[in-house]
């Protein structure tokens, strides 16, 4: 099954560099034949992947050990579900996995369009081909999961080699969310892959209008959703799994996750410029550039090797070819954009700077600059490396202090922007706009202060979400109001009619809210706690409102861990308000790593996060960790609300799905209100 | 059985991907027919300046603009749309629209249907535009006209 593996792979080469070439050639010599034969070739190069996948598939769940892969990232106690999560368990499945993904959406891609655009699909086609020629490549090549294992005899000869049982997969990735947080985080990596080739393919063919843009429009959103959810699933792992109490630690691979999710945040803004205002054509062409060669920047930084983390997978052989690749991708772009300037140029300029696009602007520059330094942040041990020989590491601190501000210039700019007119906007107009939320936001300041709270940036973080959600109440409840006065509309009834009428405006409300709920939880940071003490049973520690009695211990073992668990009765105002029993776990297979499990009462207003951290050597005190974490709550709710505002803006209208994704003379349907 | 296994997917695989090459259709893939005209970018723009106008009226009936803003924003767009609807008659004036997309149409057949397989060639023909009559149908699925 390896072999048969291997070889789906090399055909799946050898298929995606035709449909490469076909595709290239077809389009020079108008053979429209010869694109259809490369549109096949990328259908069967997925198949033949897709066989690939499964052969992985079926050696992991048949404890095939003779392969590498399987035996460094699996072993026969380990339950099903996370056998087959072993497949991203180890870089080269985890390539494998990438490389299905890619092939996957190359084929919906091309069978979505494949009547419509044709002069600009065979160099979509030709843009991932490439792509997925280098990444076949180096899953071939350099990082196969189907290598067979060898041991070399006494006299010198190989020979196959089958160990009775595999190391077994990381006991930190044996936790649901990361069962679907890589799959859910490559899928946001990939995604940005057809916005990309888009772009590339309205550059080569002159095609500069709003066409590319309407057609990746959802792609766009459905890519950036993903990675969103993919960066807040890692966030739940490593708050309920790590057991340090916190739920983002500006790892260099969280950071690179980040990037390209900030960088098509300020697409999906600057799009709506370019679709209403004909302005920012350039920027436009240069953020979806920009976030492709980020999201393959951060799979270069998890694999390369190139910076330590402990999400990394650490394979130096990899950081050269990645390089060339990102050199190439990035010239090829420019050369392509400054050859296109002449097509590029803005319809008209901009009125005014007190104007909606004025705002977006802003944003993509607020959004950018958090980009960059997330970037420095990130990559600075390695410059240090090559400037002065030395690796010097920035921490938490060096984000905070820079994030922090720009986070919350976003925020406002969340608020303000809708409240700006398109072209320019008056004082008049906007003391008409700005009274209602800013009265609002300045009253709960003066609340917040008198009620005793001193923290600058905590203070500021919720009058600015006060302000966010007052600006937001108010969009939803006038434009009901027109709908009840003009059509007799009960509210409710004009409310949800406003929404579904106007999904991509009010859906991207929902999500700008969901942008406040998490940002009011990232503002209880201001306000964690934290104790450590040694308990035996019978005794109690206090934290915060919260006393924790410990009342027991207890040993025991699954089918693949031993585990040693404290019970602890958590009291509020002396009240019992939850039994927590925190976990200490020894794997069975590889070297018998430990692992915590976390115990969480979690209210609206705060958690109660603990850990068992260790115990005495004659097993009669216990190390308890605990932490109070206000408001992380809403971090997890805001996430479930963002998903639902997404959902919204993507569901296709039912009278005008397509048509307004076509181009001119199919027709545009508004999307605006009714 | 390995080797079975990997002819199978080749002989499959290749079969697929080469057969359009052999097609009796060729369809010509020209750029320059299929490429954005003048008249798309300015449908697109009309459609885009309407939208920018229900908006307007949207947000001054949310009471978002004052009346000066308002007057003087939609003045703009209306400016705007005078401008791209001219061009229009400019274009319609050079050359009757519909005879224009007529006449595209007629050419892209043309070129893209290239000399089609026997039984397409002898089948019977809609006496008002002359498309394909798809046996059965009571109506012609191009202009609709009533066999």
């Amino acid at each position: 099954m390896a072999n048969f593996g291997n070889f789906c792979l090399l055909f799946a080469l050898c298929l995606s560099g035709y449909a490469l070439v076909a595709a290239l050639v077809g389009a020079s010599q108008r053979r429209h034949r010869i694109v259809r034969s490369a549109e096949h070739a990328v259908y069967a190069a997925a198949g033949s992947i897709t066989l690939a996948f499964i052969s992985l598939l079926y050696l992991l769940l048949a404890n095939d050990f003779s392969t590498s892969h399987v035996a460094n990232s699996s072993s026969r106690d380990l339950p099903f579900l996370y056998k087959v999560a072993a497949i991203w368990g180890a870089h080269d499945g985890s390539m494998l996995l990438w490389v299905f993904f890619t092939a996957v959406f190359c084929a919906v891609v091309i069978y979505q369009n494949r009547s419509r655009y044709r002069d600009m699909m065979p160099y979509v086609i030709a843009v991932l081909m490439l792509d997925l020629c280098f990444f076949l490549a180096l899953n071939l090549f350099i990082s196969n999961p189907f290598t067979q294992l060898v041991q070399v005899s006494s006299d010198g000869t190989m020979q196959a080699f089958v160990p009775a049982d595999g190391r077994g997969l990381n006991p930190l990735l044996q936790y649901w969310a990361m069962v679907i947080h890589p799959p859910i985080l490559y899928l946001g990596f990939i995604g940005f892959l057809v916005p990309f080739a888009f772009a590339i393919a309205a550059l080569a063919t002159k095609q500069l209008g709003d066409t590319w843009i309407r057609t990746t429009r959802r792609w766009t959103l459905l890519t950036w959703l993903l990675l969103g959810t993919g960066l807040l699933l890692g966030g739940k792992w490593a708050y309920v799994v790590l057991g340090w109490g916190g739920y983002w630690g500006w790892d260099p691979v969280e950071n690179s996750s980040l990037m390209p999710w900030l960088v098509s945040t300020a697409f999906l803004h600057s799009v709506v410029v370019q679709e209403r205002r004909g302005m920012l054509k350039i920027w436009n062409i240069v953020l979806v550039i920009l976030t492709y060669l980020l999201g393959i920047f951060g799979t270069f930084i998890t694999r390369s090797g190139v910076v330590s983390s402990v999400h990394a997978f650490a394979d130096s052989k990899l950081g050269n070819f990645f390089i060339l690749y990102m050199a190439f991708v990035l010239l090829g772009s420019l050369w392509l954009i400054v050859d296109r300037r002449a097509y590029l140029e803005s319809d008209r300029r901009l009125d005014s700077i007190l104007s909606r696009e004025s705002a977006f602007l802003f944003n993509n520059l607020v959004f950018v600059i958090a980009c960059f330094a997330v970037f420095w942040g990130t990559m600075f041990p390695v410059l240090s490396q090559w400037i002065r020989k030395t690796q010097i590491t920035v921490g938490p601190p060096f984000f905070n202090n820079i994030n922090i501000p720009v986070g919350l210039i976003l925020l406002l700019l969340t608020g303000v922007g809708p409240l700006f007119a398109w072209r320019k906007t008056s004082f008049d107009s906007l003391k008409k706009a700005f009274f209602w939320p800013a009265l609002f936001a300045l009253v709960a300041c003066v609340a917040l202060v008198a009620g005793g709270m001193r923290s600058f940036y905590a203070i500021t973080c919720l009058t600015l979400c006060l302000f966010v959600f007052s600006t937001i109440v108010e969009e939803f409840y006038k434009g009901a109001a027109i709908r009840v006065r003009s059509r007799g509309e009960n509210f409710f009834v004009a409310l949800k009619n406003l929404t579904l009428k106007n999904k991509r405006r009010y859906g991207g409300y929902i999500v700008h809210f969901a942008v406040v709920l998490i940002f009011v939880g990232l503002s209880g940071n201001a306000f964690n706690r934290e104790s450590t003490q040694q308990l035996t049973t019978g005794q109690e520690m206090k934290i915060g409102d919260y006393s924790l009695k410990m009342a027991g211990f207890r040993q025991g073992q699954t089918s693949n861990y031993q585990f040693g668990q404290v019970t602890l009765d958590a009291y509020k105002n002396s009240q019992l308000v939850q039994v927590l029993r925190p976990e200490q776990r020894v794997f069975n297979s590889g070297e018998r790593q430990t692992t915590t499990t976390v115990a969480l009462y979690s209210t609206p207003k705060e958690d109660l996060y603990v850990v068992f951290a260790g115990m005495s050597d004659d097993g009669m005190i216990c190390q308890i960790k605990a932490f109070v974490n206000p408001l992380v709550f809403w971090i997890w709710f805001g996430s479930a609300v963002m998903l639902l505002g997404a959902v919204i803006c993507l569901w296709p209208d039912k009278t005008g799905g397509k048509a307004a994704v076509g181009s001119g003379r199919s027709g545009f349907v508004a999307s605006e209100p009714r | 059985m390995l080797w079975i296994a990997c002819t199978a997917v080749v002989m499959i695989a290749g079969f697929y991907t080469l057969h359009p090459l052999f097609r009796e259709s060729e369809g010509n893939l020209d750029i320059d027919l299929l490429a954005e005209t003048e008249l798309d970018r300015l449908l697109d723009r009309k459609n885009v300046i309407y939208q920018n106008l229900r908006d307007l009226e949207f947000e001054y009936k949310m009471g978002r603009l004052s009346d000066a803003d308002f007057g003087q924003l939609e003045a703009g767009y209306k400016n705007e749309a005078a401008a791209v609807l001219e061009r229009l008659d400019q274009l319609d004036a050079a050359e009757n629209l519909d005879e224009a997309i007529e006449k595209e149409i007629a050419v892209r057949k043309a070129k893209l249907s290239g000399p089609g397989p026997k039984s397409r060639r002898d089948a019977p023909l809609c006496p008002s535009c002359g498309a394909e009559k798809i046996s059965g149908k009571k109506f012609c699925a191009d202009c609709g006209h009533r066999f």
